[in-house]
């Protein structure tokens, strides 16, 4: 019997080849679509979990409690993992790390630099021994008790091939930035592609000392700085809570802090290991709720999938009626027709499937080059296939096959046998058009949701990119300051400035607005106390104002000095210090980091972080020793020949090190990378579910307009105009088009609304995209209801009757 | 074999009822080949469905072989219809998508027979039909009297005790109609009984006994010497 099922089903889809194609290809893409969804999904909740004691893997990180609200970074005080290893006694083993990036990496011959490397991508990453025992790292070659030893370094297996071929690298010295030799002492194996805790190169930690000697006299012992870069690894003993080591943490803080506003400002917080990847406010990669968004998407294209198939298979029951009648005759059963159909669902399931299957896989390396050139992850499709894959692919197809292939086969197998071999069988007879409305218009929910979504999400990008940020960014170009030495520097400067293309040359910390920021307590003038609030601090050199177009608002710029001693600050800073007018805060003295600085000037207010976080206080100082970014103001007439002079100057300033820049315009939207992936995801699968919604239009309509032949028909016998039927149809759909919006704008405006919220400057969602939603989803509908119902309207009537 | 008792058929919409078949009541008896006369709807097709287990009778009695049928459930019916009778229609009702062979070989399969039996009785049945050579055609491949031989052959596969016939020869030139009642007669000589609904006085005469229907009720009988 199911032979002949699977016969009659596959002779059945060769002859009606376009129900087929637009049912198969509906099914296809939209299962694709999930499929790579699931991928990605799949792939950013596997980060970390490979270490085999990840469930007791934990980062300590920082929250500062102020009152303009709570501010979280995953770095901790530099004395805090030796401290927290003898003092919380739930900790089995602590590491600290450092990670820096954009380092330059010389492979020594003797004393002589041979090769140099640029590494940016996870760069040096500075551990304890006991990281080894708290994550899975495994060393090929080496000892782990080496990394007790300053100057010493572990490569990766890339990494070594990178270095060094198939040479044997142990013994070989590195130097880092041409200043620091190590000793390669060992080889890990590399890092896997789900890891956010990586390096290049694993350096002890005690390398750090020599690395950078200014860490050790500002941070080293100090509780008061924190830097993002600086973290603590721990693992927790066997049967021990996040919760209960997260509840030791204010006892091991007060220990720590002699000051009471101090206790109650600074905290710690446990942060799960399964945590890290998702908890943004910790530098975590892709908040949970892209996740969750993604996982909406693929379940919605499915399930537009689905109706779509419904649609279709029930419009095309009517051709099935009479081999449902002959078959009843016969002595069918309903049940073995309702399998008989479930059957041919399940064909179509099945290619369909098949097909999405070659499809996301050979589409899966385009989705993972757009990823990791957005957010630096690369995601093989053959890792991601494992045994949980199959079980919840074939659960998805068999629930595909049973949703889809339920409703038309229920239908088709109650048919009346008598009325079906009459060719009497009705639209009441399909289970009335009142579910099949439904289903349709749960497409046009999902359409006008995405539709939405979709220009929400553009709009509020748009603001991003092009909103007032309060700082001139164009034209501008950034080059590494790998070595400071003032004299260096000085002449550099000049050099570039003698350029003809060069306008304006700065020396930075960093940018006006960057993802590096530094914040520290102050005190101000004869104020005995700290203020309660943090201060964004910013290292420039007197040409910033002027290259940036910022504007001073009262007093001056800060003067040419090599060393902290002026400062300008920001309107917000004045208005925090709670001082009344900008000119009452010139003169006055303000100390950070136990350094005192004159206040010479204000500036208007900018944005210092993106556009997700409030303008902070701000002061800008001078500090060569801190800069750490070269920026030119060019003309952008012969940008090309401008950047090859850029070169020759700057690598013959540093010739140790590896020429690179970047456009401040570019620098400033890949810190929208996340909400430019999200908007391309959304974009993209949104034009997918719309696609398939107008397939399952179509199928609709073409059952409608062979439901109406008659009518129509009938209609134009009696006068009716190619308007008047179009009207026909296009009323039902008008209502069902309105239905739709009633129901899809407040739930859109719901979750919209709440995404936006996560942005301190946002767009307000107006009428005007409800407007866009419904035109679009009435012009989908138009296009798909058009074509079939103007071919009704145009029909000759004689025909259209002789046909009944 | 049949007895139908004060049977009534109504079919009603909002406004208006029309009675199909207004308490009648008509008997069959094994061996008989019965034809079923009548103007266009006096009821002859709605008698036949209703003995054919396609429809429900409002009212009355209806025994299949001294049981009473008129209270079966859906697979009940099924299962009787699929066991005792076979139907041949004036449309031919072949399923497109089926070859000759396979559309034969279809109440076999529901009666659940295995593969060799299936084959067996097949391409028996359609030897005795004269279309063996068309076996692996589509209906739509042949001519109108061979799809009505195709589905003649289909009706009898499974032995049936009864044939049902809605107009057999309807859609067919009298030459091949002949050949059909011939079929039929065939079957009915040895031992099947036909009830056969027609237009045409010519087809009745190959029956028994004609029994003429107006307005849902039987207005004669006449039996055939």
């Amino acid at each position: 019997m199911l032979q002949n099922y699977l016969k009659i089903a596959y002779r059945t889809l060769l002859r009606y080849k376009a129900y087929t194609t637009l049912n198969v290809l509906g099914l296809t893409l939209g299962l694709t679509c999930t499929i790579l969804i699931f991928m990605m999904v799949k792939f950013h909740l596997s980060f970390d979990q490979y270490h085999s004691k990840a469930d007791r893997v934990v980062r300590i990180v920082s929250l500062f409690n102020s009152p303009d609200g709570e501010f979280h970074t995953p770095g901790v005080p530099a004395p805090l993992g030796d401290a927290a290893r003898t003092e919380i006694a739930p900790l089995e083993k602590v590491s600290m790390v450092y990670n820096e990036n954009n380092v330059t990496v010389a492979l020594m011959e003797g004393n002589v630099p041979t090769k140099k490397f640029k590494e940016d991508n996870g760069g040096v990453f500075f551990v304890e021994p006991d990281l080894f025992s708290i994550l899975d790292l495994k060393i090929l070659k080496g000892n782990v008790q080496d990394l007790k030893q300053p100057n010493v370094v572990f490569l990766t297996e890339k990494t070594a091939k990178k270095y060094y071929g198939d040479t044997d690298p142990i013994g070989k010295t590195l130097r880092f930035n041409a200043q620091l030799n190590a000793k390669v002492v060992g080889i890990i194996q590399d890092f896997p592609s789900n890891t956010d805790i990586k390096g290049s190169i694993i350096a002890s930690y005690l390398t750090r000392e020599t690395y950078n000697p200014d860490w050790v006299k500002y941070m080293k012992n100090h509780w008061g700085g924190v830097n993002s870069a600086t973290q603590c690894y721990a693992l927790l003993k066997p049967n021990t809570s996040v919760a209960q080591v997260q509840k030791l943490t204010p006892a091991f803080m007060a220990k720590h802090y002699a000051k009471a506003e101090d206790r109650k400002s600074r905290l710690l917080y446990i942060q799960p290991l399964a945590d890290i990847h998702f908890n943004d406010n910790y530098s975590g990669v892709i908040p949970k709720r892209m996740i969750t968004t993604l996982g909406i998407i693929g379940l919605l294209l499915l399930i537009t999938a689905c109706i779509n198939f419904v649609n279709m298979a029930t419009a095309q029951a009517l051709k099935r009626s009479k081999e449902v009648g002959v078959r009843k005759v016969m002595g069918s059963s309903r049940g073995q027709l309702f399998w008989q159909f479930i059957a041919e669902t399940a064909i179509i399931t099945i290619v369909a499937g098949i097909l999405a299957y070659i499809l996301s896989s050979t589409l899966f390396p385009l989705l993972s080059n757009w990823q990791e050139g957005l957010i630096g992850y690369r995601m093989v499709f053959a890792e991601l296939i494992d045994l949980r894959f199959w079980i919840i692919f074939i659960l998805t197809i068999l629930l595909v096959i049973f949703i889809s292939g339920s409703y038309p086969g229920f239908v088709l197998s109650g048919f009346n046998p008598v009325m079906a071999l009459k060719g009497k069988i009705s639209t009441q007879s399909l289970g009335g058009v009142s579910i099949r409305k439904a289903l349709v218009v749960t497409q046009f929910v999902i359409t006008q949701i995405l539709v939405i979504g979709t220009i929400v999400v553009s709009s509020q990008m748009n603001y991003f990119i092009k909103s007032e940020m309060g700082f001139k960014h164009d034209a501008i170009l950034q080059m590494p300051v790998p070595q400071n030495d003032a004299i260096k520097l000085s002449t550099l400067k000049t050099q570039l400035k003698g350029l003809t293309s060069i306008e304006k040359v700065t020396y930075v910390w960093t940018p006006p607005m960057s993802l590096s920021n530094n914040t520290t307590n102050v005190k101000y003038d004869t104020r005995q106390t700290d203020e309660k609030f943090n201060v964004n601090t910013k290292f420039a050199d007197e040409d910033y104002v002027s290259l940036y177009g910022i504007k001073i608002v009262a007093g001056r710029n800060i003067a040419h000095i090599d060393t902290m001693r002026e400062a300008l600050v920001n309107e917000e800073m004045v208005k925090r210090l709670g001082e009344k007018a900008n000119d009452k805060v010139l003169n006055k003295i303000l100390e950070f980091n136990g350094t005192k600085v004159t206040i010479v000037g204000v500036v208007q207010d900018y944005h210092v972080m993106t556009l997700h976080g409030k303008i902070p206080p701000l002061a800008i100082t001078s500090s060569t020793d801190m800069y750490q970014t070269i920026t030119v103001k060019m003309n952008m007439a012969d940008a090309q020949n401008t950047i090859k002079k850029l070169d020759k100057i700057w690598s013959a300033t540093f010739p140790d090190f590896v020429f690179e820049y970047e456009f401040y315009d570019e620098a400033i939207g890949k810190m929208y990378q996340m909400e430019t992936a999200m908007l391309g995801l959304i974009q993209a699968f949104a034009l997918i579910a719309i696609l398939i919604g107008c397939l399952g239009l179509y199928g609709l309509v073409s059952f409608m307009v062979a439901q109406k032949t008659k009518e129509v028909g009938v209609r134009k016998v009696l006068g009716a105009s190619v308007g008047q039927i179009l009207w026909l149809f296009g009323k039902e759909f008008s209502l069902l088009i309105l239905i739709a919006f009633a129901i899809a704008a407040p739930a859109a405006w719901w979750v919209l609304n709440g995404w936006l919220q996560d942005f301190e400057y946002r767009i307000s969602i107006g009428v005007g995209v409800f407007a866009v939603a419904i035109f679009v989803t009435g012009m989908i509908a138009v296009i798909t209801v058009g074509w079939q119902s103007s071919r009704a309207a145009l029909a000759n009537p004689v025909k259209s009757l002789r046909t009944e | 074999m049949l007895k139908i008792t004060s049977l009534e058929k109504i079919y009603r919409t909002e406004d208006i009822e029309t009675v199909a078949l207004n308490k009648i009541s008509v008997e069959v008896k094994s061996g008989e080949f019965v034809a079923i006369m009548g103007p266009s709807g006096c009821g002859k097709s709605t008698l036949l469905n209703i003995v054919g287990l396609l429809d429900d009778a409002d009212t009355g009695s209806f025994k299949f072989n001294n049981e009473e049928v008129i209270s079966y459930n859906e697979r009940k019916r099924a299962d009787l219809r699929k066991r005792n009778i076979g139907f041949v229609f004036q449309s031919f009702n072949l399923i497109d998508e089926l070859t000759v062979y396979e559309n034969v070989e279809l109440p076999l399969l529901y009666l659940g027979i295995d593969a060799d039996e299936r084959k067996k009785r097949v391409e028996a049945v359609l030897e005795k039909v004269q279309i063996m050579h068309r076996r692996n055609h589509f209906p739509q491949q042949l001519s109108g009297g061979q799809q009505q031989r195709c589905a003649v052959a289909r009706a009898v596969v499974n032995n049936p005790k009864l044939i049902l016939a809605d107009e057999p020869t309807g859609n067919l030139d009298s030459k091949n109609g002949n050949e059909v009642m011939e079929l039929l007669t065939d079957l009915n000589s040895n031992g099947t009984t036909v009830v056969m609904v027609t237009h045409s006085e010519h087809d009745a005469r190959y029956a028994h006994r004609i029994i003429r229907m107006l307005d849902g009720q039987v207005i004669m009988e006449n039996v055939l010497s």
